[in-house]
């Protein structure tokens, strides 16, 4: 359910930008950017995992939201639209980068102290997550760090629902492989 | 460990990732962005994709979002699919599709089809470069099915927008970029999708579902039932029926239907660990094969494709049941292929593994002097795997398949195609990179899946839609037509796809 306080606000940027001015939509950019910006930094640098690479691209998306900021008239969608530039910004970067996936067959040595094993697991994690392509990656990072549904996501990625899910899907049956996998090691998980 | 405790572990191995706090240094960046953009206000926008869209613009953002859920496009999963689950053999004798329906929309109107350029005579020999054509208005669909060559033009099958139900619509065309919407009655399919057309001798088969799909459990253990079979049987595109004897396909899944010289062959299963091949001649009956099961052990399948010598049927052997409502990942079986010169009669080919502990083999792409099979596999890599064959019996790995791509491995230092898929007409493959940082995709022609020619562009390549940062979903859709594609695609902010015909060159 939307806040008052954030229906207001959607009003008062609603209503800055249907008006058109030169300084009115200045404002409004301003402001709806300004007030999503650690958001969109930190969405890019989980997926990005890099802290320059995740400012141009908020910046980067930034810039097309400005360029296109008369054109959008749904606020509601803003944004879904703002994720969506941000998201195939990322995506192109990482493609661009060329990421390899790194090689799964040499999970770290686990230690055998319990209190140790749940670390040791985001070890593990954190390795397996960065074999995930950007696609993969992408889905993950929106589902269980922005607390988007499928839906939702897919709203972002331009993908079908369906789709995502099954990227979820594959992502988490990777990192459990990878989690499996380090288990079967001499001295593993358990 | 449990789903919610891996999604929670999931959640702090993320966070290892975190960039750190934002330096104000961003946010000087950001708020000074319409300072940065003021002098080139005057530039050219972003290529437009079409008049028709620009006209729209004032509806963008709502159109927009509800159209990018449907971007996504393709009957196998892909962004792009192939012409046709037809192979060349298909024979095209179906009547005339009578092109008196309304103008392109997502509904039915009265406006008379406007008239269309000839589709020009598709040239022979081999394709060395494509002229692509401006763009037009494509109909505002949530998703094409499938666009297939028939009866000299082409016909398009989409969901319509806006409706509470699903509902397929058709459209036809004579030159690839003037649709024009047919008057079908709509009775015939309740609620349905259309997952693709195939030529027929007798006119078109299309098949698809019905309903929505009904899962249970989330993240790794959702599981979906498999939705009612629908095959629907026209002899012009516009008069359709439902196949009667669909019972035949009571709790199945079909993966893959195509038509060959010895008639149609549908593959699927009925439950995990009962593959299934159904025949026959026209689409309107059906018969269910009897698979022996020392040829057939353990197998599953996922794409079936005529040849010109035959039908070739790609799947795996062994691996475990998927979940998330279809969603297979090889764990411990390995990829397979069958082959048969009738569709009845099945020979296991021989696919040679590549590394890894499991394999399982996808699509099938044919071309006049070979095959190109795409599939996946859960080495320590992970991702996709390729193969290909001059007989669709013995299969030959490709060794990197992710750098393969279907384009060669560009030299060190030139950027590498960052997304690629393959389409084809049973002659000629097609691999599409999207990423090209001129033009936004490049395209690669091959007939034989191992030596592929990059096609330099001529035309109205300016109104290739292109994404910022010169990368993202240049196009949706290839199809491979004779005498060249059809490409569907639409730029970041345009609220309608557009459609371009893109002719090959000798």
């Amino acid at each position: 359910m939307i806040s008052i306080d954030r229906l207001e606000g959607m009003i008062h940027v609603t209503a800055r930008t249907s008006e058109g001015s030169e300084a009115e939509r200045r404002a409004a950019f301003e402001q709806f950017t300004q007030s999503r910006l650690e958001r969109a930094y930190r969405l890019a640098g989980l997926v990005l995992r890099d802290q320059s690479e995740a400012e141009d691209a908020v910046h980067d998306a930034a810039v097309q939201a400005w360029l296109h900021w008369k054109e959008l008239r749904d606020q509601e969608r803003m944004d879904a639209w703002f994720d969506r530039i941000l998201v195939n910004g990322c995506r192109a970067r990482m493609r661009r980068r060329s990421i390899h996936p790194l090689a799964l067959s040499d999970p770290p040595e686990a230690p055998g102290h319990d209190a140790f094993t749940g670390v040791h697991e985001r070890d593990v994690l954190h390795r397996a997550l960065a074999t995930l392509d950007a696609d993969h990656r992408i889905a993950v990072v929106l589902r269980y760090v922005a607390d988007l549904t499928p839906a939702e996501i897919a709203a972002r990625t331009g993908e079908r629902e369906g789709t995502v899910k099954s990227r979820l899907h594959y992502a988490l049956r990777r990192l459990r492989a990878a989690l499996d996998a380090a288990d079967r090691t001499p001295g593993g998980l358990r | 460990m449990n789903d919610d405790r891996l999604e929670g572990d999931l959640r702090a191995a993320l966070l290892q990732d975190d960039p750190g706090p934002m330096r104000d240094e961003l946010r000087r960046r950001v708020a000074a962005v319409p300072d940065e953009m003021a002098p080139r206000r005057g530039l050219a926008r972003l290529p437009r994709a079409s008049g028709w869209a620009a006209s729209l613009r004032a509806v963008a953002a709502v159109v927009l979002i509800a159209a990018i859920i449907g971007i996504a496009l393709g009957i196998r999963g892909s962004n792009l699919g192939p012409a046709s689950s037809a192979g060349p053999s298909a024979t095209l004798t179906g009547p005339a599709a009578t092109a008196t329906g309304p103008a392109p929309s997502g509904s039915p109107a009265a406006t008379p089809a406007p008239s269309a350029t000839p589709v020009p005579t598709p040239i022979t020999g081999e394709w060395r470069g494509l002229s692509w054509s401006a763009p037009a208005a494509f109909p505002n669909f949530e998703a094409i099915d499938d666009i297939v060559a028939w009866n000299g033009g082409y016909i398009a099958a989409a969901q319509v927008l806006g409706l509470a139900v699903q509902q397929p619509g058709f459209w036809n065309s004579s030159d690839g970029t003037t649709w024009t919407p047919l008057n079908v009655d709509t009775t015939a399919f309740p609620d349905s999708q259309i997952n693709g057309l195939v030529p027929t001798t007798s006119g078109l088969l299309a098949w698809g579902w019905a309903g929505e799909p009904v899962c249970s459990g989330e993240g790794e253990g959702m599981t979906c039932e498999p939705r009612p079979v629908m095959l629907w049987t026209s002899p012009d595109g516009i008069s359709w029926r439902q196949v009667a004897d669909i019972s035949r396909f009571n709790g199945a899944t079909i993966d893959g239907i195509t038509a060959g010289s010895q008639g149609l062959v549908a593959v699927g299963d009925t439950g995990w660990e009962q593959p299934a091949i159904w025949v026959s001649a026209t689409g309107a009956t059906w018969q269910r094969l009897t698979l022996p099961s020392a040829t057939f052990k353990d197998a599953h399948f996922s794409d079936v494709r005529a040849t010109a010598s035959g039908y070739v049927l790609a799947g795996g052997i062994g691996n475990s049941a998927p979940t998330s409502g279809g969603v297979q990942l090889p764990d411990t079986g390995s990829a397979a292929v069958w082959w048969s010169l009738d569709g009845r009669t099945w020979t296991k080919g021989t696919v040679n593994r590549t590394d890894g502990v499991g394999t399982s083999l996808g699509s099938i792409y044919v071309g006049a002097k070979g095959m190109v099979a795409v599939g996946s596999a859960s080495d320590a890599k992970g991702g996709d795997a390729a193969w290909t064959s001059t007989d669709g019996r013995t299969w030959q790995p490709i060794a990197n398949a992710e750098a393969y791509a279907g384009v060669p491995t560009p030299a060190p230092g030139v950027p590498s195609v960052p997304s690629f898929t393959i389409s084809d007409d049973g002659t000629h493959l097609l691999a599409v990179g999207m990423g090209d940082p001129v033009l936004g995709v490049s395209m690669w022609v091959s007939s034989d899946g191992v030596t592929w020619q990059q096609l330099p562009f001529s035309g109205a390549t300016d109104t290739i839609p292109r994404w910022p940062g010169g990368t993202g979903l240049a196009i949706d859709t290839a199809y491979v037509v004779p005498g060249g594609l059809i490409v569907i695609g639409r730029g970041p902010f345009d609220t309608s796809k557009s459609v371009w015909r893109v002719t090959a060159l000798p």
